[in-house]
C-alpha cells in the first residue's frame, strides 16, 4: 500500500496541474521501469496503468483501486470509450488528466450553466418562476440522461484547462435570493445530491414572505449551498446612467461588487469568488474591476454552454424559464461541440 | 530512479511551486477531490464519438494475463495514428514499449511519434499565429486548439485562446481582461498619463486604483503601470424576457409593499389607540379633547368606521352645551 502512495500523489498532482510549464527535454529519456501497483492484475508505468479486469470489477471499483477515488469512475469509463469493463479484458488507466478542459481531437466539451430564479408550489409560473413539479422533472431528467452536476469550483478548474471533468457536466445556479430556493429547490437538490450556487443580491435579503432572510441564507450555506455574489442593489453594472458622472459610476460599481461580497462573507464565513452580473450586463471597465477586486469568474446570461476557452469574466449561462417544456429544457444541455460544426 | 519519473517529478514540483504562489491550490485540489462529484450515483456516460478502443478478445485464461497486450496495443496505436489521434497513439505505443522494454523498435516508434507530435504542434501553432495576424480569429482559434489537442501543456497556445481576442467572446470579450502597460517616464504624472491613455486626465484615479497606488505617492521613472480598458459601453447581449419584470424592480416593489403594509398596520393600530383615548375623553365629558383624538384617528385611518360619526355626535353635544338657551 505504501509503495502505491507516491503514485497516487503523482496522479493527483498531475490531474490538477496539467497546464504546467512547457518542459521539453533535449534528449528523450530511456524507457522507465514499471511502477509497482497494488495488484497482481495490473502493471504500472509512469503515465498509465494497464489492469486486467477481474470478475465483479466496475469502473468504480477500478477507480477506487488504482486512482484511490471511486468517484473518478467516469474518467476511466470515458477514456475507454464507455464500454463496460468485461472480465479478462484490459483497461488502460491514464495517470493524468487525459483531456483537460474536455478538449478532444474531434471537438470540445461545453458546460451548461443553468440559471433559475424562483420556484412555485401552487402551479403559477412565468418566465422567472418554475413550478416545483417541472423543476423536479428537470433534475430527474439530468440524472436519467447521464448528466453530472458539478460545483462551480470544478467549473473554475475546467475553465483554467487544468482539469478534466465528466463529459456531461452541468452547473446549477440560482439568482437573487428568493425564499422558494430555501422552501422548494434546495430540498429537491439535496435529494439528488446535486451541488448548486446561489447568487445573492444582498439588498433583497429582507426575510419577507417571498425573499430569504439572512438566517436562511446562513442555514443554506452551512447545509452546503454555495453562496456567491449578485451585487448589492441589482443595478445594471454595464450602463452608466446619463446623469451619472464617471467618478460616481465607478464608485457605484465598486460598491456593488465589494460591499455585497463583504456582507456575504460576514454572514456565511466563506470566501466569495464568483460574481453573476445583474441582468448579465457588463462592460470592459466592470470586467477589469471585477478582476481587480479578486473575483475568479463572472457570469453573463448569454444562452450557450461554456467551453474551457471562455473569457473568465464573461462565462455564459442559460436561463431556464417557467414556460419551458422538458424538451426545451433539454435543448439547453449541449455538452460537446464537434470541430467544423460550430 | 530513471529520467522518466524524474522528469515527472520535476513537472510536479514546478506545479507545486506555482501552486504555493497561487494561494495553496493543493488545499483546493484536496477540497475538490473531496467534493468531486463523489456523492453522485455512478453511471455509464453515453458515448461521445471520440476514438476509443475497439472490442478485443479476452487475454485472460492464459498463464500470463498480459500476454496479448503488446500486440493489441500495436494495432490500436496504428489505428489511432491513422485517424490523427496522435496523443492516444503515443499512449498506446508507450504501452507496447512498456511491456517490452528491451524492444528497441518499439522504443524507436515512441520516439518517432513524439517527434511527429512536436512537429505537428509547431505547424499548427505557426499557422495559428499567421491567421491571428491576418485577423481570422475563428480559424486561429481552431488552430490553437489543434495545438492543445496535441500538447495540452503548450502554455503559449493556451494564453492565446484564453481571455484573449481569439477565445470565446473574442471581439469585446478580451476587453477588460487585456490591458496595456505604460512605463513611467521622466515628468509623468497620473493626470498626464490618464490624459494620454484615457483621453481624460480626471481618470487618474483609475490608474491609481488598478495599480494599487496610494494617493499622492510619487511615480518612479521606469515603473510599469497596468492600464486596463475602461470602456463603459455595455457589451453584453442581455436576453429579452417576455413578461418579466426585472428582479430588482420586483425586489424593490416587494420591499416597498412590505414596508407599506407595515406602515399601514402601524397606522391602524395608532388610529385605534387614538379612538380609544377619544372615547375615554368623551366619557370624561372632555368633548374638545375627544374630538381632537378622533380627528387623529381619521387622519391615520380615513375609513375608520366610528370616528367620523362620533366626532359629529360630540360636535352636536358641544354645540348644545355652548349655546345655552
Amino acid at each position: 500500500m505504501a509503495r502505491g502512495r507516491p503514485l497516487l500523489l503523482l496522479f493527483f498532482l498531475l490531474i490538477w496541474g496539467c497546464a504546467g510549464p512547457e518542459i521539453r527535454p533535449p534528449a528523450l529519456p530511456p524507457p522507465a521501469p514499471p511502477i509497482p501497483v497494488p495488484s497482481a492484475n495490473a502493471r504500472g508505468f509512469p503515465d498509465f496503468i494497464v489492469a486486467v479486469v477481474q470478475p465483479g470489477d466496475s469502473y468504480t471499483s477500478l477507480a477506487r483501486q488504482y486512482l484511490g477515488d471511486p468517484s473518478m469512475d467516469w474518467f476511466l469509463s470515458e477514456f475507454n470509450g464507455n464500454a463496460p469493463p468485461a472480465p479478462g479484458r484490459d483497461v488502460l488507466i491514464p495517470l493524468a488528466s487525459y483531456a483537460p478542459g474536455g478538449l478532444w481531437p474531434t471537438g470540445y466539451q461545453t458546460v451548461p450553466v443553468l440559471t433559475y430564479h424562483k420556484l412555485s408550489r401552487n402551479g403559477t409560473h412565468d418566465a422567472m418562476t418554475v413550478r416545483e413539479a417541472d423543476f423536479e422533472a428537470q433534475m430527474r431528467f439530468l440524472r436519467d440522461n447521464g448528466y453530472r452536476v458539478i460545483p462551480l469550483d470544478d467549473l473554475f478548474e475546467f475553465l483554467q484547462f487544468r482539469r478534466q471533468i465528466p463529459a456531461r457536466s452541468v452547473v446549477i445556479t440560482f439568482d437573487d435570493g428568493w425564499r422558494s430556493v430555501y422552501d422548494i429547490a434546495w430540498p429537491i437538490l439535496k435529494k439528488y445530491g446535486y451541488p448548486a450556487t446561489l447568487f445573492v443580491y444582498t439588498d433583497l435579503i429582507v426575510g419577507s414572505r417571498e425573499t430569504l432572510s439572512w438566517e436562511q441564507v446562513r442555514e443554506l450555506s452551512r447545509d452546503g449551498l454555495d453562496i456567491q455574489c449578485h451585487s448589492k442593489t441589482h443595478r445594471y453594472l454595464g450602463r452608466m446612467e446619463r446623469k451619472e458622472s464617471f467618478r460616481n459610476y465607478f464608485e457605484s460599481v465598486r460598491k456593488e461588487i465589494v460591499e455585497s461580497s463583504k456582507i456575504l462573507r460576514r454572514h456565511t464565513g466563506r470566501e466569495v469568488k464568483y460574481l453573476a452580473y445583474p441582468y448579465g450586463d457588463t462592460n470592459a471597465l466592470v470586467v477589469a474591476m471585477t478582476r481587480q477586486e479578486g473575483y475568479r469568474l463572472a457570469f453573463t446570461v448569454e444562452r450557450e454552454s461554456a467551453p474551457f476557452f471562455s473569457n473568465d469574466f464573461r462565462v455564459s449561462r442559460e436561463m431556464i424559464y417557467g414556460s419551458f417544456s422538458l424538451k426545451e429544457f433539454g435543448n439547453n444541455l449541449t455538452t460537446f461541440r464537434k470541430f467544423g460544426a460550430e | 530512479m530513471t529520467a522518466g519519473p524524474v522528469q515527472r517529478l520535476a513537472n510536479t514540483l514546478a506545479f507545486e511551486r506555482r501552486c504555493i504562489r497561487s494561494r495553496g491550490c493543493l488545499l483546493l485540489a484536496a477540497a475538490l477531490l473531496a467534493g468531486c462529484a463523489g456523492s453522485l450515483p455512478s453511471r455509464v456516460e453515453q458515448a461521445k464519438g471520440y476514438p476509443h478502443e475497439p472490442a478485443a478478445a479476452p487475454t485472460a485464461e492464459t498463464q500470463d494475463i498480459f500476454r496479448g497486450i503488446p500486440g493489441k496495443y500495436q494495432v490500436l496505436a496504428d489505428a489511432a495514428e491513422k485517424t490523427g489521434d496522435l496523443r492516444r497513439a503515443l499512449l498506446y505505443r508507450n504501452v507496447v514499449s512498456g511491456f517490452a522494454p528491451e524492444d528497441a523498435e518499439a522504443r524507436a516508434r515512441v520516439e518517432r511519434l513524439e517527434r511527429k507530435i512536436r512537429v505537428e504542434a509547431d505547424r499548427h501553432y505557426r499557422a495559428a499565429l499567421a491567421l491571428e495576424e491576418s485577423g481570422e480569429s475563428a480559424k486561429a482559434l481552431r488552430e490553437f486548439l489543434a495545438v492543445l489537442v496535441l500538447d495540452p501543456v503548450h502554455e503559449a497556445a493556451f494564453r492565446r485562446v484564453k481571455n484573449g481576442k481569439n477565445g470565446k467572446n473574442g471581439k469585446n470579450g478580451g476587453a477588460g481582461t487585456e490591458s496595456r502597460t505604460w512605463t513611467v517616464r521622466e515628468g509623468d504624472t497620473l493626470r498626464k498619463i490618464a490624459g494620454e491613455a484615457y483621453r481624460d486626465s480626471d481618470k487618474d484615479f483609475l490608474i491609481a486604483y488598478f495599480n494599487h497606488l496610494p494617493a499622492g505617492s510619487p511615480l518612479a521613472v521606469g515603473t510599469e503601470l497596468r492600464l486596463p480598458d475602461a470602456d463603459t459601453r455595455s457589451s453584453t447581449m442581455t436576453e429579452k424576457v417576455p413578461g418579466y419584470s426585472h428582479p430588482d424592480k420586483e425586489g424593490k416593489d416587494l420591499r416597498n409593499a412590505a414596508q407599506r403594509k407595515e406602515d399601514s398596520e402601524r397606522k391602524l393600530r395608532e388610529a385605534e389607540a387614538h379612538y380609544g383615548a377619544g372615547m375615554r375623553r368623551f366619557l370624561a365629558e372632555d368633548l374638545e379633547e375627544a374630538i381632537r383624538e378622533w380627528e387623529k384617528t381619521l387622519s391615520l385611518d380615513p375609513a375608520h368606521p366610528k370616528a367620523r360619526r362620533d366626532i359629529e355626535k360630540a360636535r352636536r353635544l358641544k354645540g348644545k352645551i355652548e349655546t345655552p338657551k
